[in-house]
């Protein structure tokens, strides 16, 4: 469903559910403002995925916001619902990768979590970012490098298990 | 190791990751807005005109017979929950040649709260502008002030049939903040803009329900027009061409302006 594409790209970039779901209620509202001007013949998805990657990188410029997403995030345990095993998966290897790819640029992030955690296909990104599809393509090979640059730098252990 | 082999198991490896990523879970968002919509607070306006666009833009896009399978989706993840007109309902614009065929308009004998233009401005805490086109229109006949709950509130203005004094020529609706009308199911919605903004035209019979006022609730039969401007909902009710509702509609500014 378009909703929890729309809130967990806004979670990607913004690590706080609150804040998260903010975004994905303004990401709807917009959207609703804006849709005498929505190309019908589109894809509805891309064109949500965009505005909530806007709403949520602003919202990540500002300061206040973030510190109140630290804060709170600090304060939570994130309310998950999933097995056992899953969690601890994801916290074996997904939250790192996460937490590898928020040191990305902003524009590498949101390919990262377009092409890759919500498993987008390459047109449906393009559409999503306004890009040509072999600007998406050379750009998430970009990422892909910086990412891997990244991981041998910050978590030599996780660069290891990738290599695996 | 190659680069590209590398870089096609880092590929795989964060798909898996995307696959098994735990995200919390994904919120209620039409309980997040009716949590939200509690005090009259400033955000809670922002949602309330959003919301009030938000109807009028669904039911427009219905209309659009490539959209309809994609907005029944997207109708199951939006905040409001309306009813959508019948799959089998046409979508041709509306045949202005018909006018004659919409019936009666809503009945205006179970209103209480009479009062004048002048009083009502000084009732409510919103602006009141009413149209200006056509120029001979003159001031309304009634007026009446509708009090949902403290602070919410709309206002209803008719001009009366001249040749029919006890039948409503025009109804006009100013829907304050803090008030929400559901509408539907409703059987033709067309896009239309109003001063450049989203606006829904909606013809053929339909219930009008005004939530929290549960003797509020009337079936209309005339077509009508919606839309919102400077926080404000509006809706015009006449047996007229849509042509015509919007130049009413956009007369509005001219007396706000005032």
């Amino acid at each position: 469903m378009h909703q929890d594409a729309v809130f967990r790209l806004a979670y990607l970039h913004l690590a706080d559910p609150a804040e998260a779901e903010d975004a994905a209620q303004d990401c709807f509202i917009r959207a609703f403002r804006s849709l005498a001007r929505f190309d019908a013949s589109k894809p509805l998805r891309p064109w949500l995925l965009r505005i909530v990657t806007n709403l949520a990188l602003n919202r990540k410029r500002s300061l206040g916001r973030y510190w109140a997403a630290l804060n709170r995030a600090a304060q939570e345990q994130p309310a998950v619902d999933a097995s056992p095993e899953i969690v601890q998966e994801g916290k074996a290897e997904s939250r790192k990768l996460w937490a590898m790819v928020k040191m990305l640029p902003a524009k590498m992030q949101t390919i990262m979590y377009l092409r890759y955690f919500l498993d987008l296909p390459v047109d449906e990104t393009a559409l999503a970012l306004d890009l040509p599809e072999g600007t998406v393509k050379s750009q998430t090979y970009r990422a892909l490098k910086k990412l891997r640059q990244i991981i041998s730098e910050e978590d030599p252990h996780l660069y290891g298990s990738v290599h695996e | 190791m190659s680069e590209l082999r590398d870089l096609e198991i880092l590929e795989n490896r964060l798909l898996n990751a995307g696959r098994t990523f735990i995200y919390p879970r994904t919120p209620d968002l039409p309980g997040a807005f009716q949590r939200r919509s509690l005090p009259a607070s400033p955000s809670w306006r922002r949602w309330a005109i959003g919301v009030a666009i938000l109807l009028a833009a669904i039911a427009a896009l219905f209309a659009v017979p490539e959209v309809r399978a994609r907005l029944l989706e997207f109708l199951q993840i939006g905040a409001i929950r309306i009813e959508p007109p019948a799959i089998e309902t046409p979508t041709q614009p509306p045949d202005e040649n018909k006018d004659r065929e919409y019936g009666t308009l809503i009945p205006i004998s179970h209103l209480s709260g009479e009062t004048t233009l002048e009083d009502a401005r000084t009732e409510v805490d919103f602006p009141i502008s009413v149209p200006t086109y056509p120029s001979d229109l003159g001031a309304p006949d009634h007026v009446y002030v509708q009090q949902v709950e403290p602070g919410a509130s709309f206002v209803v203005i008719t001009w009366m049939n001249v040749e029919d004094p006890e039948a409503v020529a025009l109804a006009f609706y100013v829907i304050g903040p803090g008030v929400s009308i559901t509408k539907g199911p409703v059987d033709q919605l067309q896009a239309e803009e109003v001063d450049g903004e989203p606006a829904a035209y909606i013809r053929g019979t339909h219930f009008l329900q005004v939530d929290r006022l549960p003797d509020y609730g009337v079936l209309v039969q005339a077509p009508a027009l919606i839309w919102e401007s400077k926080g404000i909902t509006y809706r015009i009710e006449a047996d007229l061409p849509v042509d015509v509702l919007i130049r009413i509609a956009e007369s509005l500014n001219n007396n706000y302006r005032e």
